[in-house]
């Protein structure tokens, strides 16, 4: 087998991990991709390392996460004003989304329905909110590190975190157990 | 904040999220990729950035570089020490003159534009900054505008 061979054989093993880190931070299906396939060119630059590293799924998500943040900040500036705007008129306009493919044949049809609502509540998030909280549980960054990597206060990372897991409490009306004893008196 | 709930939020939004599977990548990135890697390979390696050529022709270029730059310092330090002496030196130095006229023409320019802009005086260039900042403001409403005709619902509904 060669190494051009091998080397799309270990693309395609890794393929989706890297394009849901770059989908879920950018919530933009080209921009991720232009993400990922930058991801794999930097890796076949290193393939000789990566080939039968054990961390070679930690290093591409590291790549795919931190390329997707330059993205955002690259464009953030620019588009920033026109991009909230878009998005408003997205989420005004109820457009469709897509939906990640099922993962196994056997899940239920109310299993995929659940998670195709909590991807779209995810993908709707401003980006101010969705990237600190990806970061957070997908990512397992620290406060500390989110808001290092984020350029912003820790209180401010910590803020847009709680935000964005209300908005996804609200939107896809999870209950906590003793909701009404321990919601914070604003909330109620 | 209260950090019992705040803790039971995390842990339910958590959950909820580390249910969430992967996406599915396009189809066609693997051929994407693979095809850019072939293009990047056909691209003799000159034209490439300077970091990835072969460590010789770095070193080679490194060590040209460095000896045209030497050769050119040397060469018009000589220039400068023979321009009195020889007539060829003499005709180059006369060919730099005229770059000094060029420099001279740019500098009167800029006095121009200095004194001018003295003549005009504070209100008129305040009043120019405002009608600039003005049109900016401007074309940008114009564009949110566009942008926001281009995007609206066709239906006109929002929820």
């Amino acid at each position: 087998m060669t190494d051009t061979q091998q080397f799309e054989g270990f693309m395609r093993n890794y393929q989706n991990m890297v394009f849901s880190t770059a989908m879920r931070l950018l919530a933009n299906p080209a921009d991720a991709e232009d993400v990922a396939q930058e991801v794999f060119l930097r890796a076949y630059q290193r393939f000789d390392e990566l080939r039968d590293s054990p961390t070679a799924g930690g290093w591409l998500k590291t790549v795919a996460a931190n390329l997707s943040l330059n993205h955002l900040s690259r464009y953030r500036s620019r588009w920033s004003f026109f991009s909230e705007l878009l998005g408003r008129g997205r989420e005004e306009a109820g457009c469709e989304m897509e939906f990640p493919a099922d993962e196994s044949a056997t899940e239920t049809g109310e299993q995929a329905d659940r998670r195709a609502l909590v991807e779209e509540a995810l993908q709707k998030l401003p980006a101010t909110q969705r990237v600190p909280l990806v970061l957070y549980h997908f990512e397992e960054l620290t406060y500390e590190e989110i808001a290092a990597k984020l350029g912003v206060s820790l209180g401010k990372a910590k803020t847009d975190i709680f935000r964005a897991r209300e908005t996804l409490r609200r939107r896809l009306r999870l209950r906590l157990t003793d909701e009404p004893r321990l919601r914070p008196a604003h909330q109620t | 904040m209260n950090a019992e709930y705040e803790k039971q939020l995390e842990s339910c939004v958590g959950r909820e999220l580390k249910a969430l599977g992967e996406w599915e990548a396009p189809p066609d990135l693997a051929r994407r990729v693979m095809r850019a890697i072939e293009r990047r390979a056909a691209t003799p390696w000159y034209r490439r950035e300077w970091l990835a050529w072969p460590m010789t022709c770095r070193a080679a270029s490194l060590v040209g570089l460095m000896v045209a730059f030497g050769l050119l310092s040397l060469g018009s330090a000589r220039l400068a020490h023979l321009a009195t002496l020889t007539p060829l030196a003499q005709h180059v130095s006369r060919w730099l003159s005229l770059t000094d006229a060029v420099w001279k023409a740019a500098e009167a320019l800029a006095t121009a534009l200095g004194l001018a802009l003295r003549s005009l005086g504070p209100a008129v260039i305040l009043g120019g900054a405002v009608l600039m900042v003005a049109c900016y403001a401007a074309c940008l409403g114009l564009g949110t505008l566009c942008l926001r005709l281009a995007f609206a619902p066709l239906n006109g509904k929002s929820s």
